[in-house]
């Protein structure tokens, strides 16, 4: 098991630094001129010389890529903007905490549409309601999150006024200039992102956890404990459901992880200032340094959670450890 | 003045980067609205203090530091929070952008010989928030941290050239070129410069509490001196602007506060919250797509400002839009050429393209709001003459002109109306034997690849905004040959005539109708006989309030003008 871990620690090293190069040298041929832009249209050409200095850009790219691999890991510094010259850290600090309060409260909410529906329709196949759920599912499929989004806004939020239409409340409080706080406006402020991101995600789970389930039902050992004379409810719920929920729990840190990159949609839509937006953002007006941090933090999201699933497999099947 | 995206802005106005109408907030008894896009936003409303008004930003300042901030967003806070030496006053157009003093008692004097600039400031004539007097030593200050090579201001670009020993300073000891004498802020210069009371009312030279720190990085904390100050600042997220307890000048200041409480807002979802007063301004928010319809519910004559709620105002810039047409490439190297291309596009065509009145065609190179732009003839159609071109291409070719030419046209990536745009020059120069290529980029890297001295780009699709309201700020800067330099240069047309460049210089020196008149000359001489641009149109701007927010005024330097503002 330890040389497992130690393996699979290694690994996420390895692709750790094969991330950041890649992102790096993707970033940096790109035909823009960094100094330039952290100058200013109305920079003198020694202006841009000593950005060019101070930003490493007169070096080769490799040292450009050393200096920026100390910078990361020793000073755990992401850089600074062009645009603002603001710390990216900082950026990325108060981006991330939006981004995962909308990917972790959206998860609760699909997960608790997606698993009570998904198990109905696997119980019942071919029914009303199966059908009717499976309707859902394509409808939840097809619709984008902007449209959804839009669509929420306009009759929840601006016809209806039944909750506000978009923007973001700091959940301790709220910040000067901010007309919102606490955790009451936090959480009506959320509710319309949640619904819209979980509107997409809890389609692909109903489906997933209908078919896993119906999957689960035909198996020989669910066959036998029903021969054995074990109680519908108690087969389900003890036999079924609890083999049927492992690829469920795989996709689930799979997609939590890929989501808290950017759940970009969800977060241009309602104006939340999260990872997406600011990637989207940064890319629009060439702010690589943003970009560069938001798509590490995503990596480095997914290398965690890719690890914590790996370790968690490994603790569930022993024949993962042994492989 | 850069402009974060000035395609994707126009796109958003149109997407999104100058005058007004009549009085300033309070200053008429009537109660009445008036506006309209040639001469912008302008509430006759006799305005009451107080309130607060919550607004929004879908793009953001860059920086609230004086030094730094070059966004028409941040111009827009630091007109409402700073006090200048010389300040253009709350009122429309063309009293709007007239020069007059502010902290200072009077203009400056300048010495016959032009090269010495004295400025009288009355200590404590104002003051910053903190009880802090404004004295001629602010302005040294603000002038010398801004020519601090460490503060990487764009403001060296402007002036260091012109101010003895300050081009190239390193910012250690004092600058020759600047001193104080008691009250007196005085500039030497190195030769005579007819813009700098114009650079001397930018932002940039906005007062600055003693002691500011130099900060590459920007301030986000700093003490005002004009009618209102920024009681706090949080990078990317939310700006509150108060009233300052410490003014005693003329300046209009109603309103208690403005809160921007958030920096990345939907412009889809910033105009829901408008319409139903959850927001009460998002600056940026209008899309080409809604603008017709929100005009037409709230704009200058729907049933909204009949009833004297004006909501929706769309009010001119102080920017042209043109092609730049590379004179140093061969393929438009010959002036008929150029000028069979200004016979042949459509400008008001192209300008329809940018959305509800989202832009007013001409073919000056001066806006409307720039001294000498009256002076400046319309030589060109704003439809297309399409036989006066191909006559010109007839005699262009009679001189050794081969046709057919292919030209390489940069333009500026995802937005719909360059695209659109581009689909129309290409159709409108074919039958002038001119076959179009484009070349979209994102727009930061549009601006860098056309500036790169030697470029493979004969068109540039381009659009510039004004830092200040001279024709210095157009001309000389976007077509003078001082102008082009190895990168990063700003004539995209590459135009460098010896002729033009002494007549340019010489014109910089001028003040005053002298100045006005020589530019003007300059611009209707180089746009007949040159041709290195076809300019097109003259951007707008749209701003949609709620309904309880009145007196808008539109400054013409600075646009919507916040120190005006009330709540009704």
């Amino acid at each position: 098991m330890v040389r497992y871990v130690i393996r699979r620690l290694l690994w996420a090293v390895v692709l750790f630094i094969a991330v950041t190069l890649l992102t790096f040298i993707m970033f940096y041929v790109i035909p823009v001129n960094p100094a330039a832009m952290v100058a200013g249209k109305a920079a003198t050409p020694a202006m841009i010389k000593q950005v060019t200095h101070d930003l490493y850009l007169d070096r080769p790219l490799y040292v450009q890529y050393g200096h920026f691999m100390k910078e990361l890991v020793w000073n755990h510094s992401l850089g600074y903007s062009y645009g603002n010259r603001q710390s990216v850290n900082s950026i990325i600090e108060k981006a991330a905490p939006v981004t995962a309060a909308v990917v972790f409260g959206g998860a609760i909410l699909w997960l608790l549409v997606a698993i009570p529906v998904g198990i109905y329709s696997a119980l019942r196949p071919r029914s009303k309601g199966d059908r009717v759920a499976m309707v859902g599912v394509l409808a939840g499929i097809s619709a984008h999150p902007v449209w959804v989004g839009y669509m929420l806004s306009l009759i929840v939020g601006y016809k209806l006024n039944l909750l506000p239409i978009q923007g973001y409340c700091n959940l301790r409080g709220a910040s000067a200039g901010q007309s919102c706080g606490g955790p009451y406006d936090w959480f009506m402020h959320m509710l319309l992102p949640w619904i819209t991101f979980a509107i997409l995600y809890s389609a692909f789970y109903v489906r997933m956890i209908r078919s896993s389930v119906m999957e689960t039902l035909n198996e020989d050992y669910v066959r036998t404990a029903r021969a054995k004379g074990a109680p519908e409810r108690t087969v389900i719920r003890r036999h079924a459901l609890r083999n049927a929920m492992l690829p469920v729990v795989t996709m689930l840190g799979m997609d939590i992880a890929l989501a808290l990159g950017g759940a970009v949609f969800v977060e241009i839509v309602f104006g939340l200032p999260g990872l997406g937006y600011w990637a989207i953002q940064s890319v629009f007006t060439f702010d690589l340094p943003i970009v560069i941090g938001t798509v590490i933090f995503a990596s480095i999201m997914v290398i965690i959670f890719n690890l914590l699933i790996d370790l968690l497999y490994a603790v569930i099947d022993p024949r993962i450890r042994l492989a | 003045m850069r402009r974060p995206g000035m395609w994707i802005a126009l796109g958003a106005v149109t997407l999104g980067v100058v005058l007004l109408g009549a009085s300033g907030c309070g200053s008429s008894s009537s109660n009445g609205n008036a506006s309209n896009v040639s001469t912008g936003a302008s509430v006759n409303e006799v305005g009451k203090p107080g309130g607060t008004i919550k607004a929004a930003w879908h793009g953001g300042i860059d920086f609230i530091d004086p030094a730094l901030a070059y966004y028409q967003e941040s111009w827009q806070i630091e007109y409402a929070t700073c006090v200048n030496l010389l300040g253009y006053p709350d009122k429309p157009a063309p009293a709007g952008y007239q020069l007059q003093p502010e902290a200072a008692s009077a203009m400056p004097t300048i010495s016959s010989d032009g090269l010495t600039v004295t400025f009288t400031v009355p200590p404590g004539k104002y003051k910053f928030n903190t009880g802090e007097p404004v004295t001629a030593q602010t302005f040294a200050d603000s002038l010398m941290r801004d020519l601090n090579p460490k503060q990487v201001s764009p403001f060296v670009s402007f002036v260091a050239s012109s101010i003895e020993g300050a081009d190239g300073w390193n910012g250690k000891g004092t600058i020759p070129g600047v001193q104080v004498n008691g009250d007196q802020f005085i500039l030497h210069l190195t030769k005579p410069n007819g813009t700098i009371e114009a650079e001397m009312a930018t932002p940039f030279m906005c007062a600055i509490p003693h002691n500011l720190p130099i900060s590459p990085k920007g301030v986000t904390s700093i003490a005002g001196a004009g009618p209102y100050y920024i009681a706090s600042y949080t990078p990317n997220q939310s700006l509150v602007v108060k009233k300052n307890p410490n003014y005693t000048g003329p300046r209009p200041h109603l309103i208690d506060e403005l809160d921007f409480g958030q920096f990345a807002i939907d412009q889809n979802q910033g105009i829901l919250e408008t319409k139903n007063g959850q927001l009460d301004w998002c600056p940026d928010c209008v899309t080409a797509a809604q603008s017709l319809p929100l005009s037409q519910q709230y704009g200058d004559g729907s049933p909204a400002a009949a009833a004297g709620k004006q909501q929706m105002f769309i009010s001119p810039e102080i920017e042209v839009n043109y092609y730049a047409m590379n004179t140093a490439n061969p393929a438009l190297s010959n002036p008929l050429v150029r000028q069979a291309v200004n016979y042949a596009i459509d400008r008001t065509g192209a300008t329809k393209q940018l959305g509800y009145k989202a832009g007013i065609p001409t073919d000056k190179y001066l806006p409307p709001q720039v001294p000498g732009a009256s002076i400046e003839k319309a030589v060109y159609p704003l439809t297309p003459d399409l036989s006066k071109a191909q006559a010109l291409m007839s005699q262009a070719k009679a001189a050794g002109v081969k046709t057919p030419i292919n030209v390489l046209v940069y333009s500026t990536q995802g937005v719909q109306s360059a695209t659109n745009r581009m689909a129309l020059l290409t159709q409108e120069l074919k039958p002038l034997g001119i076959n179009v290529t484009v070349k979209y980029y994102q727009r930061a890297v549009q601006f860098q690849e056309e500036g790169v001295k030697g470029t493979p780009m004969d068109i540039a699709d381009e659009g510039w905004l004004a830092d200040f309201p001279d024709p210095y700020d157009f001309l000389n800067i976007l077509l003078s040959g001082h102008s082009i330099l190895p990168k990063n240069g700003d004539n995209f047309s590459y135009f460098d005539n010896k002729s033009y460049n002494d007549q340019m210089d010489a014109a910089a020196t001028k003040v005053g109708s002298e100045r006005a008149q020589t530019y003007g000359d300059i611009a209707t001489s180089m746009k007949t006989d040159q041709a290195p641009w076809a300019a097109w149109s003259n951007q707008t701007n749209y701003d949609f309030f709620s309904s309880k927010i009145g007196c808008q005024l539109w400054e013409p330097s600075y646009g919507m003008d916040i120190a005006a503002l009330c709540v009704r």
